[in-house]
């Protein structure tokens, strides 16, 4: 079991990652925003952290660069969802320090699957 | 984990997505956790609620709330207490069978029914009820003018006179007790017993034995048996055992709201309705539609997530869910 914080302004979709990710056995954590999401991290202290792009108050790259400053978070590793098609988004956010992206949109069970291989890649347990 | 009480007893339940309701009910043999793939697709356009039922899952094991009406009540008390009046209802096996009967009685509460490998069984027509003799009771203290022992007598009455019939009746048995009087025999059994042809089929009420028989090897008999271990086994034998009487095959003859049944063609566990269930519940132009997925068993909903997803959502928005069809994935390609 892994502990995930997700930043995702749409609540439809935050609640979908939420419900897919910890009923996959994850201890989940949700942000409306990059702001919360650089607020509640250094206090999680996420395995993972899951972001979208485009948030208000603050973007997923901004939030990126913000979350890979901070001492306890700069080996965490950070996934992006972007929207399918947006190249330019996912080169932007892997230049801010995200590890990896997911396009949106996406299936709960791929979802699953690619949390998975990245903890497993980061060595977290019960991935 | 989200859960409300009932008269002290704690119900599990999970809810997901914004939209119209759609409640969920389990069967015989897991939890609200093999509904998750159904929410999750369900999530975009509708709010689906899954419950686990008494005894199951992380709902109260109460033995005196394992019966068959006693979960019947539930749903509605679950439907109440979370201000949903009316909704879709998706059952399966034990669920199927609770959401036809609550269908029954609440037809305006429920706008359509998927019964899912539901519990049809060919069973004679309920036999019409018999009062039972009037007993006669040792005059040793008068006339007795009224028995107690008949909820027909009490309806009607006020409080204050049907109290004050109970404690004469209360106070004339601790006489009877007191002078060593005793008791009248009970009046002997005038119905037959109830037929209960699902009891008869399953080899075995153990749920974990039922799951290992009735589902193929893998991961989804595997996430299975963890939510079946977390039953009362009691409850399982219980509701099957309260199932005694229980004609889902007429009373889905009389459900009001539309009706699409769902089952497996390979479902061992029970039976695919045959050719005299499927006219006689179609009927009339009665609103009642079936479909087999080939190759399933007794879990569509996880053996072939996609087709049985695509197949709710389509019955769920269907203008006439009768013609609700399966789609392949390769139609779609070809167009």
């Amino acid at each position: 079991m892994a502990k995930i914080l997700i930043a995702e302004d749409e609540r439809d979709i935050r609640d979908l990652i939420e419900f897919t990710l910890k009923y996959a056995g994850h201890e989940v954590f949700k942000a409306r925003n990059g702001a919360e999401a650089v607020e509640m991290a250094p206090q999680v202290k996420p395995d993972l952290i899951v972001l979208d792009v485009r948030m208000p108050r603050m973007t997923g790259y901004e939030a990126c660069r913000q979350l890979k400053a901070h001492d306890e978070l700069k080996d965490t590793p950070i996934v992006f969802l972007s929207a399918k098609g947006q190249q330019s988004e996912m080169e932007t956010g892997i230049d801010a320090g995200a590890y990896d992206y997911i396009l949106k949109p996406f299936a709960p069970d791929t979802l699953i699957r690619r949390v998975g291989e990245i903890l497993a890649k980061f060595g977290v347990g019960g991935a | 984990m989200s859960a409300l009480t009932i008269e002290q007893d704690l119900v599990h339940y999970e809810a997901l997505g914004r939209g119209r309701p759609v409640i969920l009910v389990h069967g015989w043999l897991g939890s609200w956790r093999y509904w998750i793939p159904a929410m999750q697709q369900l999530s975009g356009k509708y709010r689906s609620y899954a419950l686990d039922l008494w005894g199951f899952g992380e709902s109260a094991k109460e033995p005196l709330r394992y019966g068959f009406e006693e979960q019947v009540r539930l749903l509605n008390e679950f439907m109440e207490r979370l201000g949903i009046a009316k909704a879709a209802l998706v059952g399966h096996g034990l669920g199927a069978a609770i959401v036809t009967r609550f269908a029954l009685q609440a037809p305006d509460r429920v706008s359509r029914v998927m019964a899912v490998s539901p519990p049809l069984f060919h069973m004679p027509p309920a036999p019409e009820p018999v009062e039972p003799p009037n007993t006669p009771r040792p005059e040793m203290f008068g006339p007795i003018p009224f028995r107690v022992d008949t909820e027909a007598e009490t309806i009607g009455l006020r409080t204050e006179e049907m109290n004050a019939r109970l404690r004469a009746a209360f106070e004339r048995e601790a006489q009877r007790l007191a002078a060593g009087i005793p008791a009248p025999e009970p009046p002997a059994e005038t119905r037959p017993p109830l037929p209960n042809p699902l009891r008869e089929r399953l080899e075995t009420v153990d749920p974990v034995a039922l799951l290992t028989r009735h589902a193929d090897p893998g991961p989804n008999l595997d996430k299975l048996l963890v939510e079946v271990r977390k039953a009362d086994p009691a409850a399982v034998a219980q509701t099957i055992e309260t199932m005694a009487g229980v004609d889902t095959l007429r009373e889905l003859q009389r459900v009001q709201p539309p009706v699409l049944a769902v089952y497996g063609s390979e479902d061992t566990m029970l039976p695919a309705p045959d050719s005299d269930m499927l006219n006689a519940l179609r009927a009339d132009g009665r609103p009642f539609h079936a479909i087999e997925m080939r190759g399933l068993r007794h879990f569509p909903m996880l053996d072939d997530i996609a087709a049985f997803n695509r197949l709710l959502m389509d019955f769920l928005e269907a203008a006439d869910p009768t013609r609700v069809t399966i789609k392949e994935r390769w139609e779609r390609r070809v167009r």
